[in-house]
């Protein structure tokens, strides 16, 4: 019984209320509505679904919806079904590197995607390390594996970079999960697969269905995966469309339109997995926790056989995840003479960093805006952030639900769309075609994540430390100073790392408000995987690596369980 | 410094708290009710962690119920603890000195004084998150105590202890509550607790408190139904007032028409609702009571100390000890009686 008459907002709350509003009003919304509204304008400046529905008739844009639906699903599937394994080992066993595939499981959110894709094409492409070896192994004259620029490579490389999300999600729910449930089904008689279904699988459900929507909103939302690994229009979604259209063949109005329906469609998914998020967050968690038995009893009774599928399915699972990235470090040391030339270590790419440009880009400049993004965005995005998650954490009133769902809805709409927005309002707003609008964009796109790091210590603090802070005299002011802030700290740091790693590795967004004066790392690589330029692409995702390792470093160390 | 409370509604959309209370300077007055009756809520209105609807809360004579939580100066002791999990043992207990702004010797000084107070000379340097459950709670108190507050409020303070530790917790609260002279409200849903430590206990339900007094009054002399039936182990039934004479009453039960005790000043009507009341320990073996009563023994349990066993006669079952240990086979018939003078009538039927 607590009311929410004390709690209510008070005069620097109110202004702090006022401030979110207008900023997201500003920077999300109205870029949004300005999409929407170009979607569903008739040629009469009118209101009229004529030209969504029109969009929909053509053929060649239905294609497009449909595919860009099939491959979410076929991708979520995939995902799922390689995540499934790792979350029941995370959630039930001990074992060596425990550790390490649990950090792993933070990746798909700090990995940039344009790494995910260089990583892919040197690893699994025709050329690349896994076909050579494999050629060398088995003595063959053409690569074994044809994967490259196909629907097989973006299924792939978005089953590789989403798993993790559904090992991070059902593992979390597994372990938290009543242990006496199972107990006391064997006592009755239930083992083996019948205890899974009746009893273990309708607990983890909600876990396993949250996870698949989370991961099929990324995959149909994806983009430079797609762009780059489709190799063409036979393979393009809606967002690639969406980049065509408004970059290549500057039609506005028609990338407004897919836009529109791409929006509709992804804010409907975003709904169905809150909705599944909420069921799993409301599932029986149990003061006592699992006993974590060791990977041995595994092997028991199944034997030598399970032992090796555990063992493969680890090695995989690290194989999938670091190998690619171990190849982009690798091919950024190498140099090659001529097109067909001995390739030999060198640190050319390197030097080539501090000084040169290739193909029209230039390196210092991309890394230099990149730096420069990803500061401010965590200027704007961790005071944004951290004000949305206190006021909907710790304050009770009137419309705080609202306020929840308002500022989580970034989540729900894809960057790209968000990019043709401001590009949209480049003549109104002189502010969103340059620096600003990329770190305004970059600001969005990383704010709910400080939401969900600084929303997961304000959960945890006691409703009782504030009041006992209060007993013992402290005005707000000194309240939020000395007992919440240093309390939200450790969430404050990882929505930090979250929005410098996020900023620093967006592609979508950037790509759509570039110039060539704006041009950041991720879209340096870009430019350099479209010449060709693998090495120096290299170089330059290596530099991104190490900065997104820092990140997801700090966010391990000190993101959960501080206290 | 005394505590008056009048009047204090503050109403949810399905619970409704009435309560007028006064503690006097120095005295220990327990809130004591079932989960949900609103003891809680009550010490939080005290606390100004929540606003009254109405009524008035005065502190040393002064008007209170207006002024902030930060400015009543009253330590709380949480359920929970609520100790700062960012600072250490001496920080935790310097926070209220260093909010009134004390100057640093005159901390540091309270800090070392309060620890022996409690119990932990030397503790200034532990981390609170790696203390037991009984030194956390020592280190709760002497926190709230540091700034030398007008009222102590303990929430449950021992609920979270095992057994043993909460026996000799209570103890150690009582001598530094009496050695300090401090006015205490104490919050618990323990009546063996509330007995053991209160001056006075307030006995709280659905919202209201239905008596208060010492706990020999309380436990004696039950004014309702649910305060016997809640304080100790109570044999209730119910009846209708045949006549009363002065302090004597007759009831009618379904087991019969018996005399009884009235509470003295309470004049009620013949036909009125009432109910029988009778401790355990009051019954006897044999028919010299006035009230006697034929059952069947239900079941019996050895508790070491005392044989207790349960009487089923028509709709009712019977609470009775006894000190004989062989005999009282379950199905074997029983009569016991209770004098008269045992026998108390309180006002209304016992709660369901």
């Amino acid at each position: 019984m607590r009311s929410p008459g004390i709690w209510a907002l008070r005069g620097h709350h109110l202004l702090l209320l006022l401030l979110i509003l207008i900023f997201l009003g500003l920077f999300f919304y109205y870029p949004l509505i300005t999409v929407l509204h170009g979607g569903i304008r008739g040629t009469e400046q009118r209101f009229s679904v004529q030209p969504l529905i029109s969009l929909l008739a053509d053929s060649y844009y239905r294609r497009i919806i449909l595919f860009t639906f099939t491959q979410a699903l076929l991708s979520t599937v995939l995902a799922v079904l390689f995540g499934l394994p790792g979350a029941y080992l995370l959630a039930r066993f001990r074992f060596p590197g425990k550790r390490l595939v649990r950090a792993l499981t933070t990746i798909p959110f700090v990995l940039p995607s344009i790494l995910v894709v260089l990583g892919f094409v040197l690893f699994f492409g025709n050329n690349g390390i896994l076909n050579r070896a494999l050629m060398s192994l088995l003595h063959l004259d053409e690569p074994p594996l044809r994967v490259l620029y196909s629907l097989k490579a973006i299924l792939l490389a978005h089953a590789f970079y989403n798993f993790p999300i559904c090992i991070r999600i059902v593992s979390g729910l597994w372990s938290r999960i009543n242990p006496h449930l199972e107990e006391a089904a064997r006592s009755l008689g239930a083992r083996g697969w019948r205890l899974f279904r009746r009893v273990t699988l309708p607990q983890i459900m909600p876990g396993v269905l949250a996870s698949a929507a989370l991961i099929f909103i990324f995959c149909f939302m994806s983009f430079a995966v797609v762009l780059v690994l489709g190799g063409g229009p036979r393979y393009a979604t809606l967002e690639v469309e969406v980049y065509r259209l408004a970059k290549v063949g500057l039609d506005l109005g028609a990338a407004s339109r897919l836009a529109a329906i791409g929006s509709l469609l992804t804010l409907l998914f975003l709904y169905v997995y809150i909705k599944l998020q909420q069921r799993a967050s409301f599932a029986e968690t149990a003061g006592a926790g699992w006993e974590l038995r060791p990977l041995s009893a595994l092997f028991g009774k199944a034997g030598a056989l399970a032992a090796l599928a555990v063992l493969v399915y680890l090695v995989l699972m690290v194989v999938v995840v670091l190998a690619p990235m171990l190849s982009v470090v690798y091919f950024s040391f190498l140099r090659r003479f001529g097109w067909a030339g001995q390739t030999h270590l060198s640190l050319h790419w390197y030097r080539m960093l501090l000084g040169g440009s290739l193909s029209g880009v230039s390196y210092l400049r991309a890394i230099r805006n990149s730096l420069i993004y990803g500061g401010l965005t965590v200027l704007c995005a961790l005071p944004l952030g951290t004000a949305i998650a206190y006021l909907t954490g710790r304050k009770q009133f009137f419309g705080r639900h609202g306020l929840e769902t308002l500022a989580m809805l970034p989540m729900g709409v894809s960057t790209i769309i968000l990019g043709l927005g401001y590009l949209k309002l480049a003549p109104v707003f002189r502010l969103t075609g340059g620096r600003a609008g990329i770190v305004a964009a970059h600001t969005v796109i990383a704010y709910p994540f400080v939401i969900r790091a600084v929303s997961s210590m304000v959960r945890k603090i006691s409703p009782s430390l504030p009041e006992a802070a209060r007993s013992l005299g402290a005005n707000p002011r000194r309240l939020f100073f000395k007992i919440e802030l240093p309390l939200l700290k450790p969430g404050i740091l990882a929505g930090a790392a979250f929005a410098f790693a996020i900023s620093l590795g967006e592609i979508n967004a950037t790509l759509m408000l570039y110039k060539p004066s704006l041009i950041s790392i991720p879209v340096a690589i870009y430019r350099l995987i479209s010449s060709y330029n693998f090495f120096a692409a290299c170089a330059m995702g290596s530099l991104l690596m190490l900065t997104s390792l820092l990140a997801f470093i700090v966010i391990d160390r000190i993101g959960e369980g501080v206290f | 410094m005394s505590l008056v409370v009048e009047t204090l509604q503050k109403s949810y959309p399905d619970f409704e708290i009435d309560v007028a209370l006064s503690v006097g300077a120095g005295e220990l007055v327990t809130l004591l009710g079932p989960s949900g009756c609103g003891k809680t809520t009550f010490l939080r209105l005290v606390a100004g962690l929540i606003r009254p609807d109405r009524g008035q809360i005065q502190l040393g004579g002064r008007r209170v119920d207006q002024v902030p939580t930060e400015e009543r100066e009253i330590g709380i002791v949480f359920q929970d603890y609520a100790l700062f999990p960012h600072m250490n043992v001496a920080e935790n207990i310097a926070f209220g000195p260093h909010m009134k702004n004390w100057p640093r010797e005159r901390i540091r000084r309270r800090v070392k004084e309060l620890l022996k107070l409690v119990q932990l000379a030397g503790y200034e340097k532990r981390k609170v998150t790696l203390l037991s459950g009984g030194e956390q709670q020592r280190v709760a108190l002497a926190r709230a105590l540091a700034p030398n507050p007008r009222l102590l409020l303990l929430d449950e303070p021992l609920s979270a202890l095992d057994a043993r530790l909460r026996k000799s917790l209570r103890a150690e609260i009582r001598r530094i509550q009496l050695q300090l002279g401090l006015t205490t409200l104490y919050v618990t849903h323990d009546q063996e607790e509330a007995l053991a430590l209160s001056d006075r206990i307030a006995v709280m339900h659905g919202g209201r408190i239905e008596q208060t007094g010492t706990p020999r009054e309380i436990y004696r002399l039950p004014a309702t139904p649910f305060v016997a039936g809640f304080i100790g182990q109570s044999n209730l039934l119910a009846g209708t007032l045949l006549e009363a004479k002065g302090r004597n009453g007759r009831v009618r039960t379904a087991l019969g028409d018996f005399p009884a005790r009235l509470r003295e000043g309470w004049k009620p009507a013949p036909g009125e609702a009432v109910t029988l009341f009778f401790r355990p320990r009051s019954c006897r073996s044999d028919n010299k009571g006035e009230v006697r009563i034929s059952g069947v023994i239900s079941t019996r349990e050895y508790l070491g100390e005392e044989i207790q066993l349960r009487v089923r006669a028509g709709e009712n079952l019977f609470l009775l000890t006894s000190d004989r240990e062989d005999g009282w086979t379950p199905g074997e018939a029983l009569s016991f009686s209770v004098s008269a003078r045992d026998c108390r009538l309180l006002p209304g039927h016992p709660p369901r």
